[in-house]
């Protein structure tokens, strides 16, 4: 398993805050929102791959650490609206191996019970700085009480209306439909951070 | 629940079921060989497109005229989207039966843009794309670049021509004329650009596959 990986389930273990109902969507309300949705943001649920927002950041350069979410959230089962699956790419400016935790990205597919405010991670990998690929093979048991990390955020954004319709009125800023992570994560290098 | 947000959902499954198929609609299985194609790889593609165009010489800069010589040079662009579409056996067929037209080949497969990698020039103009995966792929990427043209423009003047005949190299028996536009030329730059488009291949025995100066 890898570090950032394990990161995140400590950050869950030890986070403060009890599980509670935020949102309630089922799978009519949910086609609803992407009918609303096509009017109200700039990801186009029908014609993009993928709709990355950048919504959570940390630490000062060159150490700088970005999240993206990709809104463009899937049911894995189709009999259970609550359930809701959503991949978020973490990405690492500093290229020291050295540093503990430093990836170039991190792509995890994250599951949200959304009633009862628990995650998984279900499927992931991550890109290390000499180039190896580390796929996710951990456990996939679920953990709750971690609204306060970026986890939460990432919650907020699979589960609730708001952040589905108007993510931009929720300070999340549209990145693209990247198809493949790696791809937004070099523009971001190239764009926003100083390229290696 | 309400009646409405019922209609309104029914309404748009048989929208989206209704909606009419584009000429060259992925199918599920084309879909899911794009994806596979672009699942995380090892490899790295790096080339570095660009458009050549004839050069002003220092001289016909001062007289205010372009050089008409064969002297040309290379012209690149930094932070233009370079894309790569995985060449499935969907858009192998869209190649060849457009016999490799730029043009309609893009308008054809612009559906299939969903499932691509897309990288940006850097400041020299070399394109890096990580992590792609073995395999044949179709890049394409514009290279707008200033040119030198001259423009012909008619001035609404009119030119006479008058030719005279002779019998014996002094009397004159005929005259025709013949009478034409008068035309001002100007030389100016103007906005092009130069479509790359080539079918590449990413080699699965070398990590690094370079393609170098394109055109």
């Amino acid at each position: 398993m890898s570090r950032a990986l394990i990161a995140v389930a400590t950050a869950a273990l030890f986070a403060a805050g009890s599980p509670s109902a935020t949102a309630q969507s089922t799978g009519v309300d949910r086609a609803l929102w992407d009918l609303q949705a096509s009017k109200t943001r700039e990801c186009d649920a029908a014609g993009m791959a993928r709709c990355w927002y950048l919504f959570f950041a940390s630490n000062e350069a060159p150490h700088r650490q970005l999240w993206l979410a990709d809104i463009k959230v899937r049911n894995p089962e189709p009999g259970n609206a609550d359930l809701i699956e959503i991949d978020i790419t973490h990405l690492h400016e500093g290229d020291d191996p050295a540093v503990k935790g430093s990836y170039d990205f991190v792509l995890y597919t994250l599951q949200f019970q959304c009633r009862q405010k628990k995650y998984r991670v279900v499927d992931g990998f991550a890109l290390n700085l000499d180039g190896s690929i580390e796929a996710y093979t951990g456990a996939k048991e679920w953990h709750g009480g971690y609204e306060d990390t970026w986890v939460g955020l990432a919650g907020k954004i699979a589960c609730e209306k708001k952040y589905y319709l108007a993510p931009d009125a929720n300070n999340l800023r549209f990145f693209g439909d990247f198809h493949r992570p790696v791809d937004a994560a070099d523009v971001i290098r190239s764009l926003l951070w100083k390229p290696r | 629940m309400r009646r409405l947000p019922l209609l309104l959902a029914t309404a748009a499954v048989s929208a989206a079921l209704a909606a009419p198929s584009p000429v060259h609609a992925q199918s599920q299985a084309d879909i899911d060989e794009s994806i596979a194609q672009l699942r995380m790889g090892k490899h790295t593609l790096t080339g570095r497109p660009g458009a050549t165009r004839n050069v002003i010489a220092e001289a016909g800069k001062r007289r205010g005229l372009f050089s008409r010589g064969a002297k040309t040079e290379r012209v690149y662009t930094h932070n233009q989207t370079v894309v790569l579409i995985p060449y499935t056996s969907l858009v192998e067929s869209v190649v060849l039966k457009l016999k490799g037209d730029p043009y309609l080949i893009s308008i054809s497969l612009g559906n299939l843009e969903k499932y691509t990698a897309r990288a940006l020039t850097d400041a020299q103009g070399v394109f890096h794309f990580r992590g792609l995966q073995p395999g044949r792929y179709l890049l394409s990427i514009k290279v707008p670049y200033e040119a030198a043209v001259t423009i012909s423009e008619d001035s609404g003047r009119t030119r006479t021509d008058t030719t005279f005949e002779t019998s014996d190299g002094y009397n004159i028996t005929g005259a025709s004329s013949i009478t034409s536009k008068v035309y001002d030329f100007h030389n100016t730059t103007t906005e092009l650009e130069h479509h790359v488009f080539k079918l590449v291949e990413v080699k699965a025995d070398s990590a690094v596959t370079e393609l170098g100066e394109m055109q």
